[in-house]
């Protein structure tokens, strides 16, 4: 048979695979294991036991806990009870950066709130009461937001506020710190509020708080989970801040947090916390300063898991405690209705005394 | 002057003599082919780094296409988008709650759907020799190869199915004339290196001083077929309308069996109509 014959079979070999190819879609992906109570407890489970990065720091037995569970689980139950479980399992690994996203329109997404254990009870944080923007907005003139999660304006008595409630594109970021640190340049001191800081991406708050560096530092060293086994971690990465902008801050700063301030804002608070020039004001933060992506169970629901093993320099993790301020201060609901910002007024009044 | 007389008169020489071949032509020219291209198709996949359910979207398809194509050789350069929305094949219902409150006391449930969308690009550009043998045959087959970098980019409340990959595929097509008007088409391709860009196992792209897309080509490696297994089977049909304007139906299967981080599979497929333009 000539070469050309035999190109010619091939094709003809092709032209059939992919009829045969297109019509085995599940061998050639896989299948999906059946959805059962009893499956998606194991796939949750397992999915914490090869992902998540706090055991050791936690001192967490999480094979214990499977056992704890397990007899919980039958394959009659409702999505009410697996619910119950699966939230009962995360409440004990004392992570705000843990949700259940039930996905069937019925059950809330959980815990909804911020955890805070105070004297060895739990409380679900569903509402803050400690800080409104609009609120704080009052205080200053000349207010602008120049970004979805950026804003800014002038206090009384030559201060500056700003107020950061996520990160933006870092483009975008920087490009507008360059615009906002030329603004409050000749002030005397800059209040940054992020009690409303919920989260976001590491990277550009290391640019944001960079603003307000005098040096560079050392702030945090993170490690994240590379494998099934609960010692599997990738080699650790040292996060430094460093000065940003042609004009970085560094006279008095004072940083306003709540229980609400979390992750990507805790990991802000943690830069600027290395220096001397910036006091915290406010709660303790909500202790959840890992990367949380999202993963699922048979059932379609949802679940974020802390993957990574975030310390302070010196080794220190914050997670599950937060980050304590330097003064604590509370402004409280009551304050909020009578148009009152009590800590930001605290923190007005350090910077002018 | 004289120059730009003579380039013309050159111009205008190997126009004519272009013309003369055009009336005669080989079945295999020399010509320049541009074309569009839409369609439908479906994108499946698997991807164990992040869910253990499997996704599909049933996207859109746009190709923009250039031929360039002479009696020994054929080079082209293909764009093609392909948009859609993306959930999971057995869970494509999802809705989430939320409850909310403020101070206030303002109590807000709010449900939407966990959605998502399906966004992939794909560029390539292909070189191939006829076999010279089959040259006066109404069966012809050209070898060669493609550099193509490929993009998944689903976008939701998972990363699941997200990779980019250089590769450099051997490629043979062949090309079935029937008469005049109706010509097929067949090819088939398959990776042998890549240079591969997957999330990590932790599925995450955060890293000191990088933006996300950095943070995301961070974790690029070069594999070979045994990280990233990806053959592709195309099947066309031409119909020559005449000598300047043509159409046609592609369909085109491709399996994906990438093993960095955990595995992940895919299946894409997808039907174009296509007009095009000789010259």
């Amino acid at each position: 048979m000539k070469p050309i014959k035999y190109i010619h079979s091939l094709f003809i070999t092709a032209i059939c695979s992919s009829f045969i190819m297109a019509s085995c879609e599940e061998e050639l992906i896989g299948p999906e294991k059946a959805n059962t109570p009893t499956n998606n407890f194991e796939q949750f489970w397992k999915t914490f036991d090869e992902h998540y990065g706090m055991f050791d720091v936690k001192n967490i037995d999480w094979k214990a806990i499977h056992d704890q569970f397990k007899p919980k689980i039958n394959d009659q139950m409702t999505d009410e009870e697996l619910y119950k479980v699966l939230s009962d399992m995360i409440v004990l690994l004392n992570d705000n950066h843990l949700n259940l996203y039930p996905t069937n329109g019925k059950l809330p997404v959980f815990p909804g709130g911020v955890l805070s254990y105070r004297n060895g009870q739990l409380q679900i944080l569903k509402v803050q009461e400690d800080y409104d923007l609009e609120v704080a907005k009052k205080y200053t003139t000349d207010y602008k937001q120049v970004t979805e999660n950026i804003g800014y304006g002038k206090l009384a008595t030559n201060l500056a506020y700003i107020n950061l409630k996520g990160t933006d594109g870092l483009n975008d970021v920087e490009k507008q710190m360059e615009k906002i640190m030329t603004s409050v340049n000749d002030v005397s001191g800059v209040i940054i509020d992020i009690r409303g800081f919920y989260g976001g991406y590491d990277p550009v708050s290391q640019y944001v708080a960079g603003c307000f560096a005098s040096s560079k530092k050392l702030y945090m060293t993170t490690k994240k989970r590379n494998g099934p086994l609960h010692t599997d971690f990738t080699e650790t990465a040292e996060w430094y801040i460093e000065p940003k902008t042609s004009m970085p801050y560094t006279k008095p700063v004072i940083v306003l947090t709540s229980r609400f301030t979390q992750s990507a804002g805790e990991t802000f608070a943690l830069a600027l916390k290395q220096f001397d020039h910036v006091k915290a004001i406010g709660d303790t933060t909500a202790g959840s300063f890992s990367d949380n992506p999202n993963f699922e169970m048979y059932n379609g629901w949802m679940f974020s898991v802390s993957v990574g093993d975030y310390r302070a320099p010196g080794g220190v993790s914050y997670e599950g405690f937060g980050l304590p301020p330097d003064v604590y201060s509370k402004t409280t609901k009551e304050d909020l209705l009578a148009g009152k910002d009590v800590t930001l007024e605290k923190a007005m009044e350090m910077l002018t005394h | 002057m004289k120059l730009t007389i003579t380039l013309a008169a050159l111009l205008i020489t190997g126009l004519a003599a272009h013309a003369q071949n055009y009336e005669t032509r080989p079945w295999m020219p020399l010509e320049n082919r541009i074309g569009l291209a839409l369609g439908i198709g479906s994108v499946t996949y698997l991807d164990k780094n992040s869910s253990p359910l499997v996704y599909q979207s049933r996207p859109k398809n746009l190709r923009v296409f250039y031929n360039l194509e002479s009696n020994d050789f054929l080079f082209s350069v293909d764009l093609d988008v392909r948009m859609g929305g993306n959930s999971p094949k057995y869970h494509n219902d999802r809705t989430l709650f939320f409850q909310e409150e403020d101070y206030k006391g303002n109590k807000e449930d709010k449900k939407f759907p966990a959605g998502g969308s399906f966004l992939a690009g794909r560029i390539s550009l292909g070189a191939y020799y006829k076999i010279s043998s089959t040259q006066e045959s109404t069966f012809k087959v050209a070898v060669g190869g493609r550099i193509m970098n490929e993009m998944f980019y689903p976008q939701g409340w998972n990363t699941g199915g997200m990779f980019n990959a250089l590769s450099f595929s051997p490629e043979a097509l062949t090309q079935h004339r029937i008469n005049e008007h109706h010509k097929f088409t067949a090819s088939v391709r398959i990776p042998v290196i890549a240079r591969l860009t997957r999330l990590p196992y932790d599925n995450t792209v955060s890293a000191p001083d990088k933006d996300q897309v950095r943070g995301f080509f961070r974790n690029s490696e070069w594999v070979g077929p045994r990280k990233f297994l990806a053959p592709a089977v195309t099947l066309g049909y031409n119909y020559q309308i005449n000598q300047r304007w043509g159409a046609g139906l592609n369909y085109e299967l491709g399996w994906y069996n990438i093993q960095q981080s955990q595995s992940m599979k895919a299946l894409s497929q997808s039907l174009l109509a296509n007009f095009y333009h000789q010259f």
